[in-house]
């Protein structure tokens, strides 16, 4: 039936269909071009209406990113903060995932939605007790407070996630290479490790993404040593003067990494964003 | 056939092995109970003080005070419920475009690919960055967003400037930026359906529309429940975008509880009180978890999953 | 080398997989444990490779009590349904890496991986990734990397079970000639009672965690010890009449003719086993059972259900009363409907205990 349809019909549906397509990556591309384009504007042309679409492109704007707004620092402080959290987040998230997919433990169900309710928990609820013991201690505004602050957000995540990733590796594998001589630790380390990197890899990926775009807690847990890209981003904007065109090159510069990352990570972001629960 | 043993298999008892587990869970552990378990307990205790740091460092217990003041803080009720209408909104709209983007996309026409990747990036770029572009766009007087309407003949609008229109102006950020994220786990679902069952449809007589009800969407149902669970989740602490944009103005019309909160606890130093707050939140956000799971069967759906 | 299983338990919680399991495995037999899904069998094997411990019981490889060691240190090779492939590793990596880890030189490791792809008949796909060959390609792979390092014991985990029939009749055959050329000890778990029946030189009958029978393959299809033997073993299975034993030594049979067909030796042998109400069965195989012409003396009447014509052999189900049962014979002209004799020869006719 399908093949008898008159042509002319078919066509018009795929043209709808082309139509439709373009239409919503419009809707969703527009902004990001929008503010890359921003980001290229001299102050004069950012304040043109109707808006200017043609300008001669201008670096001034990443230029002042680092004179005006401290970003070089920022760029640092985010690096290092984001590198410890996902790094402690990482290597204490796949033991558990280990222990919990490989190991008969006891009442690992439990310990599985225990980690998963911290995923559920509203960070405004820890932000002050986190706020008042770190002044405590004077870790108040430093790299470890984020990092410790961060490794825990991210820790059940890489717990469900990696369980899962994990478990996709057949058992017999692992078995296999006990058989033929491993210890336990070189089974992991030679033939399950191996197996396990691009499920690493897009675990981590995310883990970063997350603690890389956070804004909530870098606000309230720094104010000056350790602030982060997104909190001085947020500076930018103040009530009365607003630097629009540096605003938005510190959202590409932000941006930037999050988005080739993840891109490259694509397959198997399905997966570890729904907690392994989809396949992609 | 599976092996007999298969059930066991995944709970093997090695020789040797028994502290092994322990000591994979171990950092894990002590890290959730340090930086997580801990600072929970001291804010459930925290809200039951008058601690306040502007009025020197001292605090004394007050017990129930302060939820008692919450329950007839109309400023806070009043951010329950615009967070309630913001997550409703937000979360259903970008369920039923990605949905349509979602069967749209599942024709596998060329150059779809590369469509289908340029609409993940907003769930990419950093919330704060969202926030200041939407802002920059939604200008009454500058923006974009006025004159692209102008071209097509709408009068230019306030958007987030006016309190009856900055709610639906932020609700359209949300949705904007999440959903890709529902878009990008619906089409995994949507693309990995088996064909047999539209195949039988077809041969029955379904028309496109009724396969799509009574196939395509039953079949997705696990899929769907699990992504708006976790965007009901991340909808309600919804913090970043608002901030920039209104901080929960004008008049208060998009205060949404995050926002409130932070005020509470940063601008007038409120600890207690804010701690009050954030339990009574956290309690919030678990009932409505819990109807979300109840109403979807969410528990069985996993249990289903798991015994495949 | 020997293996001996001694009053070895396996519980999971509550559940009891192996109860209490004693065998001892000759050095170089070939050794089958055969059952259904669940019956324990992989449990054991499992328990032999140290892949999982036993709740109670000892395990003894050489003489050597290796009950807790890991399974590295039991010097055993194993070879799994799934293959257990190293996905990532090329052929010759996958047959290379337990002489990697046994930390062999390279030369000596190239030609001892040579030697056994050539004896699988492998040495074209060195260079491939597991996911690029046939299930039947993979097993073997799987075979040369448990044979590369000359282990003295051998494991087997239902290994033919992914294969389509013809391969598996094919790989029957090579995997037993192997083995016993190279005079390995191996034990192999199936529930494929043809696999078992080929290949074994004892069998071990598991149902529900207890070795039912361990006999050599013909001893098991001809004398059954209880009626799950009977009826795993054979296809058709053995026909199995109710029977019991009456107080002044009487058999009652649910097909009266072939009760009576029990010779004095199993006669004996019904009393031993029949259960304290005097409860056993008489079992028959169906290529033992003789079609005569109704009213035949001694025979008993039965009617044609069905006839089920395979080319080499018929099968005619049949009906006597209301016990249903089975004959295997050569082609026929027997229709649905037929009226005729059977006959069970008394040598054939054997008592059969019941299961607990």
């Amino acid at each position: 039936m399908a093949s008898q349809k008159p042509l002319l019909s078919r066509a018009i549906k795929l043209a709808a269909a082309y139509a439709l397509a373009l239409i919503a990556t419009a809707f969703f591309a527009f902004p990001v071009f929008w503010m890359s384009s921003s980001s290229f504007k001299s102050e004069l042309d950012i304040s043109q209406y109707p808006p200017v679409w043609s300008f001669a492109p201008t670096f001034e704007n990443y230029a002042k990113l680092a004179s005006e707004l401290d970003a070089f620092d920022a760029f640092v402080n985010s690096a290092v903060i984001v590198g410890l959290a996902t790094t402690l987040a990482m290597v204490c998230g796949t033991m558990a995932a280990y222990a919990l997919a490989r190991f008969d433990v006891k009442g690992k169900e439990v310990i599985a939605f225990e980690v998963l309710s911290i995923r559920m928990l509203p960070p405004i609820v820890s932000v002050i007790p986190m706020f008042i013991i770190a002044r405590a201690l004077g870790i108040f505004d430093t790299y470890w407070l984020l990092a410790a602050a961060y490794g825990l957000a991210g820790l059940p995540f890489v717990v469900w996630v990696m369980r899962v990733f994990i478990q996709d590796i057949p058992q017999s594998i692992e078995e296999a290479a006990m058989i033929d001589g491993c210890s336990r630790f070189q089974t992991f380390w030679r033939v399950t490790l191996p197996l396990l990197l691009p499920g690493l890899a897009a675990t981590m990926v995310i883990v970063f993404m997350f603690a890389w775009n956070e804004f909530l807690l870098a606000s309230m847990l720094t104010s000056q040593n350790a602030k982060t890209l997104p909190v001085i981003a947020a500076n930018a904007i103040k009530p009365k003067a607003i630097a629009w065109g540096l605003a938005s090159a510190a959202g590409v510069v932000m941006s930037l990494p999050v988005v080739v990352l993840v891109l490259m990570m694509q397959r198997y972001l399905v997966r570890g964003l729904t907690l392994g629960a989809v396949k992609g | 056939m599976a092996r007999s043993d298969t059930k066991t298999a995944d709970k093997a008892q090695r020789p040797g092995e028994g502290r092994i587990a322990m000591l994979l869970l171990a950092p894990t552990m002590i890290v959730m109970t340090v930086v997580g378990l801990y600072p929970l307990l001291h804010s459930l205790y925290i809200s039951l003080t008058n601690y306040n740091p502007t009025f020197g460092g001292g605090s004394s217990l007050v017990w129930f005070e302060n939820y008692a003041r919450a329950f007839s803080d109309p400023q806070f009720w009043n951010a329950v419920g615009l967070t309630l209408i913001f997550t409703a909104v937000s979360v259903t709209a970008s369920l039923v475009l990605a949905v349509a983007l979602s069967v749209l996309f599942n024709q596998r026409h060329p150059g779809f690919v590369v469509l289908r990747t340029i609409i993940l990036v907003p769930m990419l770029i950093t919330p704060i960055a969202v926030g200041i572009t939407w802002r920059v766009m939604m200008m009454p007087d500058l923006g974009v967003l006025n004159y692209l309407l102008g071209l097509i003949g709408i009068p230019p609008q306030l958007w987030a400037s006016n309190a009856s229109t900055a709610l639906l102006s932020v609700i359209l950020v949300d949705i904007w930026q999440w959903t890709p994220f529902m878009f990008l786990i619906v089409f995994a679902g949507i693309s990995s359906l088996p064909k047999s069952p539209f195949e039988a449809a077809a041969i029955d007589g379904a028309s496109p529309l009724r396969a799509f009800f009574s196939i395509t969407l039953p079949m997705l149902k696990p899929v769907i429940v699990i992504a708006t669970l976790l965007r009901i989740v991340d909808a309600f602490r919804t913090y970043d975008t608002v901030y920039i944009i209104t901080r929960g103005g004008p008049d208060f019309a998009t205060d949404l509880v995050s926002v409130y909160l932070q005020r509470v606890n940063f601008r007038f130093f409120d600890l207690g009180y804010g701690s009050a707050l954030s339990w009574l939140t956290l309690i919030i956000v678990l009932l409505v978890v819990l109807i979300f799971v109840r109403l979807t069967g969410f528990m069985k759906l996993v249990a289903d999953k798991e015994n495949r | 080398m020997a293996i001996q299983i001694n009053n070895v338990y396996k519980r999971f919680g509550s559940l009891t997989v192996v109860n209490g399991v004693s065998v001892d495995i000759a050095d170089g037999e070939f050794f089958v444990m055969l059952g259904p899904s669940g019956c324990g069998k992989t449990t054991t094997l499992r328990m032999v490779a140290g892949l999982e411990t036993a709740s109670e019981g000892q395990i003894f490889i050489d003489g050597r009590d290796m009950t807790h060691a890991e399974p590295r240190h039991r010097d055993i090779a194993m070879a799994f349904q799934d293959y257990g492939l190293y996905p990532n590793m090329t052929v010759f990596q996958n047959i290379e890496f337990p002489l990697k880890i046994r930390k062999l030189a390279p030369a000596e490791r190239r030609r001892k991986v040579e030697e056994t792809a050539g004896r699988l008949g492998i040495s074209d796909y060195l260079g491939r990734k597991p996911a690029q060959m046939s299930g039947g390609q993979r097993q073997r792979v799987s075979l040369a990397r448990a044979l590369v390092r000359n282990p003295k014991v051998f494991l087997m985990d239902e290994p033919l079970s992914n294969l389509d029939a013809k391969l598996r009749a094919v790989m029957r055959t090579e995997i037993k000639k192997l083995v016993t050329d190279l005079g390995i000890t191996t034990i192999y778990v199936t529930h494929d009672q043809i696999e078992a029946m080929s290949m074994a030189d004892r069998i071990a009958v598991m149902r529900k965690g207890d070795m039912v029978q361990v006999a050599p393959p013909l001893q098991v299809y001809d004398r059954p010890a209880t009626c799950f033997v009977a009826d795993f073993i054979g296809s058709p299975p053995m026909n199995l009449f109710k029977a019991e034993l009456a107080n002044n030594g009487r058999v009652v049979c649910q097909v009266q003719g072939f009760g009576d067909a029990l010779d004095d030796g199993e006669r004996d042998r019904a009393r031993a086993m029949a259960d304290r109400h005097g409860h056993f069965a008489v079992g028959i195989r169906p290529e033992h059972l003789q079609c005569v012409a109704a009213g035949t003396p001694g025979s008993v009447e039965g009617i044609v259900e069905l006839v089920e014509p395979l080319g080499q052999t018929t099968n005619i189900y049949l009906l006597s009363g209301d016990t249903k049962y089975v004959v295997v014979t050569d082609r026929t002209t027997l229709r649905a409907g037929d009226t005729i004799g059977v006959i069970a020869p008394g040598d054939k006719v054997r008592a059969v205990g019941l299961d607990r």
